[in-house]
């Protein structure tokens, strides 16, 4: 195999070491990953051992409330017309246990395995930015606490967890309810988004030396994609949320017919999120099931190789089915088509899965302790999901079964066996990596069976309910139409399966001890590394991975891991550290120096929470105070980033020396710029599908752009912004007198015309007497813009954060990387207000 | 990067191919009608290169030199994948027939 990096891997044969290891490395080792001393310190905290933890348990405690919301709606339609909820209640009711099963539970559960798990799966000290991580987790907790707190006001939101508009405009919605949601629903979305950051770059760049794309674990592959899947599809989210807000809040017209808006417009920017947020759901599960079976059957997984493909082709096609939600709304029949034959493609990737692990079972000797049964359990819930996702698929079956309990039935077999019993699997398998005690087995088995009992009766009834005509989302029915006994027999279920919960939960009080001086261990005899001893900094020393299944074919590795025979052995200077590899081959590249807790990312969290949630109940100062606090405090946070060290190389073991610091495209702050800017990119790409679907409802709405020379003018100033942006981090390392100096008066510079030039655009279109609040193109047009004017102002924050920088010496020719990214941040921001400013005016033209 | 597009490569034009198809349909219904002949023909056209292209990645991985483990692992991921696509493809091309 040919380096990667230029990395002479013949050096690998130099490990394990031999020589005795230096007095005191470990001790330094513990001293500089010590875990909270004070009570206030885990709050602080920022170790994926901690954080992960909580995150786990936060997910867990919305999966118990939102579960319990379940029940409320089962008491309600166990009989006909009982008046157990209020019809209004009932519909907050419903919207909320849909909306924090899937925002507040599924994806920020998986997230937070992830967080929890791969860094000692990949043989890291910790994911890249643990305080990113941070801020993601306590953003999370703080605003969705906050989120399900307005049910107990009677401000919850009603609208369904899609909120089609125009149910949810002002006219059907007047009161606040919508508004938390679509706030409050943006904001937990940025948080998912800050997580995938951290996870894609931990996945790609944090690996252990030798650990291959083919040696790469199978959950971390889910994790890989499931992250990327969040950044191409939460934006749409997250612009959809915007559009409505923005319509509610301002009038501005995207979904009101009378202004040349469209309501299906909400419904494809919606499902384009909301399909694939299915298999961001399931994949990780699907991940952890290829991780657990073949350990639990004591035999490697069957047709690794088809599993990986299987998964990346999974996200890929997810992308392609978002309108098989639509299939009643009158799509053209050739779209619908198109849409029908993509839905029945998905579950080709999902059935090479599901033979692989029947393959995986068959092969090996299966232990049905409690992990083995939630694994196999799930498997049968999630076919059984999947066939009746394949006759949905098929549109004239769709046409009669839209919208009735059937389609509840099949999300819920769909979801539950995908995510839930292998999360539960999940918990039972990995919990004694973090805990002293393991789960009791006795217990375990008790709550399998009731869970998996519950769910039948819950839901298998709910087909036929479905197929006999009952819509979905009605809080009551009447008596003699056949509705009585299946609804009946599925509230029996939801108990079961609310037991099932609650003998979970007196389980985990009993028996999970976290935090401990030592962990169960590996008592499944897992392959992976997440199973090496362990502490607060991860495993001892970072191994050379040689196998898949490292732990089962690389003996006497944990010894050796934890005799401090492999890379990294100790901290340096008494730092936390990390060993980052290049992303294809894993080879040594730097050491990243990981900061050390401090209270700014909670802070920050807070303050961001607090801007949305105060936004959501019009008290408009007191949202500005908070985000000014907010920037604040996370600008506190960046302040300490990118400064000096006290050495250039550090010894990695074995005489290996790699650099302390390295900027450009090799560092992971480029790659999570990266990131952020795909993001970005993602809601302009929406948003200019947006405009261009907007004119196609009603061209004759349109008027003519203003006049072409102005174009010229801005497009001018925008191509000076992106050259100085460019220009800066070169001058920077080339320039012979005054770099910093010169280097920041660029970027300045830069944001100043990138400024400019969006808000000249702005003031061009105002001037023809375009108004964004009485035609759909006056809408899209300023959404555009103002997309475009968001990433200027946040240029302008990294404008003054740069003077501040170069005022107190922290710009500097040997350390780039801050003028790296915020010159690149500005470069894409010119060339995003360019593209935006081309869409504009040059489509469609002179107008209609 | 190179080496991940050749892996996903298959994969990715499958996803070319659908979002091609879609934006065919979407444009035909804004300028004629989306049922038009002529629209199924280029959708037929366009079809037929996506698997052109994707049956030229597969070629190239078969013939890629190297024989360790991670070369030929990848390799067996990108086939496969082009396979599954080339599949994808044609399934999803069906629809113009009718």
């Amino acid at each position: 195999m040919t380096s990667e990096t230029g990395f002479d891997v013949r050096k690998y044969d130099r490990f394990p070491t031999q020589e005795p290891r230096p007095d005191g490395e470990l001790e330094q080792l513990e001293a500089a990953w010590c875990g909270p001393r004070r009570p206030g310190e885990w709050i602080t905290a920022i170790n994926n051992n901690i954080i992960g933890v909580y995150y786990v348990g936060a997910a867990m405690l919305f999966f118990v409330l939102a579960g319990v919301l379940a029940l409320l709606m089962r008491t309600q339609l166990a009989l006909p017309m009982t008046g157990f909820l209020p019809q209004e209640t009932y519909n907050q009711i419903f919207t909320m246990h849909g909306t924090v099963m899937m925002f507040l539970f599924a994806v920020p559960a998986v997230e937070a395995l992830g967080v929890l798990l791969l860094p000692q799966m990949l043989g890291a000290r910790d994911l890249p930015f643990p305080r990113l991580g941070a801020y993601a987790f306590w953003a999370y907790l703080i605003g969705g606490l906050a989120f399900f707190c307005s049910l107990f006001f009677g401000l919850a939101p009603d609208g369904g967890w899609f909120m089609y508009p125009p149910l949810t405009g002002m006219t059907y919605s007047p009161g606040i309810n919508a508004d938390f949601w679509l706030l409050g629903i943006g904001f937990i979305e940025i948080s998912a988004i800050a997580g995938a950051i951290e996870i894609i770059v931990g996945v790609l760049k944090t690996r252990a030396p030798g650990m291959t794309l083919d040696k790469l674990p199978v959950f971390a592959w889910a994790m890989l994609i499931f992250a990327c899947m969040i950044i191409i599809a939460f934006p749409s989210v997250i612009l959809a949320t915007l559009l409505l807000e923005l319509e509610r809040a301002l009038g501005w017209p995207f979904f009101d017919p009378l202004k040349g808006g469209d309501p299906m417009l909400w419904q494809h920017l919606f499902w384009f999120f909301g399909h694939p947020e299915v298999y961001i759901i399931f994949l990780p599960a699907a991940g952890a099931m290829s991780t657990i079976i073949p350990a639990m059957a004591r035999t490697k997984l069957v047709g690794h190789s088809l599993v990986v493909m299987a998964m990346l082709a999974t996200g890929f096609i997810s992308f392609g089915v978002w309108a098989h939600h639509m299939f009643t709304t009158g799509m053209p029949q050739i779209s619908i088509n198109y849409f029908s034959a993509a839905s029945m493609a998905v579950s080709v990737p999902a059935g090479v899965q599901v033979f692989a692990w029947i393959a995986t079972i068959a092969a090996g000797k299966m232990r049905f302790s409690t992990p083995g049964l939630f694994a196999v359990g799930g498997l049968i819930i999630f076919v059984m999901g999947g066939l009746t996702g394949v006759m949905v698929a098929m549109v004239p079956f769709d046409w009669q079964a839209h919208d009735s309990y059937f389609i509840v039935a099949h999300l819920h077999y769909v979801l539950i066996g995908g995510m839930v019993f292998p999360l539960f699997a999940a918990i039972y398998y990995w919990l004694p990596m973090s805990s002293m005690r393991p789960l009791s087995e006795r217990m375990g088995k008790w709550i399998f069976w009731l869970m998996f009992a519950g769910h039948n009766i819950a839901f298998l009834p709910m087909h036929l309910t479905g197929l006999m005509g009952m819509p979905r989302r009605v809080y009551t029915y009447l008596p003699g139409r056949g509705w009585d006994l299946p609804n009946f027999i599925s509230t029996i279920g939801a108990f079961l399966f609310g037991l099932a919960v609650l003998l979970w939960v007196v389980d985990m009080v009993r028996n999970f001890r976290p935090f401990g001086p030592r962990e169960a261990g590996n008592i499944h005899d897992g392959p992976g590394l997440e199973w090496l001893p362990s502490g607060y900094y991860s495993v001892r020393s970072v191994p050379l991975v040689k196998s898949l299944y490292p732990l089962w074919e690389q003996k006497g590795l944990a010894k050796q891991v934890e005799d401090g025979r492999w890379f990294l052995p100790g901290a340096a200077g008494g730092e936390r550290q990390t060993l980052v590899t290049s992303p294809l081959n894993a080879e040594p590249q730097y050491v990243l120096r990981l900061p050390r807790p401090s209270p700014w990312h909670v802070f920050g969290a807070v303050f961001t929470a607090g801007f949305f949630l105060i936004l959501t109940i019009q008290a408009y100062a007191a949202a500005v105070i908070s985000g000014v606090l907010a920037v604040y405090c996370i600008m506190r946070w960046c302040w300490f980033l990118d400064t000096p060290h006290s050495r250039q190389t550090t010894d990695i073991g074995a005489g290996i020396r790699v650099p302390n610091y390295v900027s450009g495209p090799s560092s992971h702050g480029w790659w999570a710029m990266v990131i952020v800017l795909i993001v970005g990119g993602m809601v302009c790409l929406l948003a200019g599908f947006s405009y261009v679907f907007l004119w196609s409802r009603r061209p004759d709405l349109w008027q003519a752009p203003p006049e072409m020379t102005s174009m010229l003018l801005h497009l001018g100033v925008l191509a000076l912004a992106g050259l100085a942006a460019m220009a800066a981090p070169r001058i920077l390392r080339r320039a012979a007198t005054r770099p910093e100096t010169v280097a920041t008066g660029l970027l300045v510079i830069s944001a100043a015309a990138v400024a400019a030039g969006v808000g000249l655009e702005l003031k061009a279109w105002w001037s023809v007497g375009l108004k964004p609040d009485v035609t759909s193109q006056g809408a899209s047009v300023f959404a555009l813009l103002g997309w475009s004017a968001a990433f200027a102002a946040i240029g302008a924050l990294m404008g003054l954060y740069i003077l501040l920088r170069r005022a107190f010496g922290r710009v500097s020719a040997e350390r780039p990387s801050t003028v790296d990214l915020i010159g690149l941040f500005l470069t894409y921001a010119a060339g995003q207000a360019a593209a935006v400013l081309l869409l504009v005016r040059v489509f469609p033209g002179a107008g209609s | 990067m190179k080496r991940w597009l050749t892996m996903t490569g298959g994969l990715l034009i499958w996803a070319a191919h659908f979002l091609g198809l879609y934006l065919l349909a979407s444009a035909a219904d804004v300028w004629s009608s989306p049922e038009a002949a002529s629209g199924r023909w280029i959708g037929l056209g366009f079809s037929l290169l996506c698997l052109a292209l994707v049956a030229l990645l597969a070629s190239r991985m078969l013939r890629r030199p190297g024989s360790d483990e991670t070369v030929g692992w990848e390799r067996r991921v990108a086939v496969t994948g082009a396979l599954v696509a080339a599949i994808g493809i044609i399934w999803q091309t069906a629809p113009l027939a009718f």
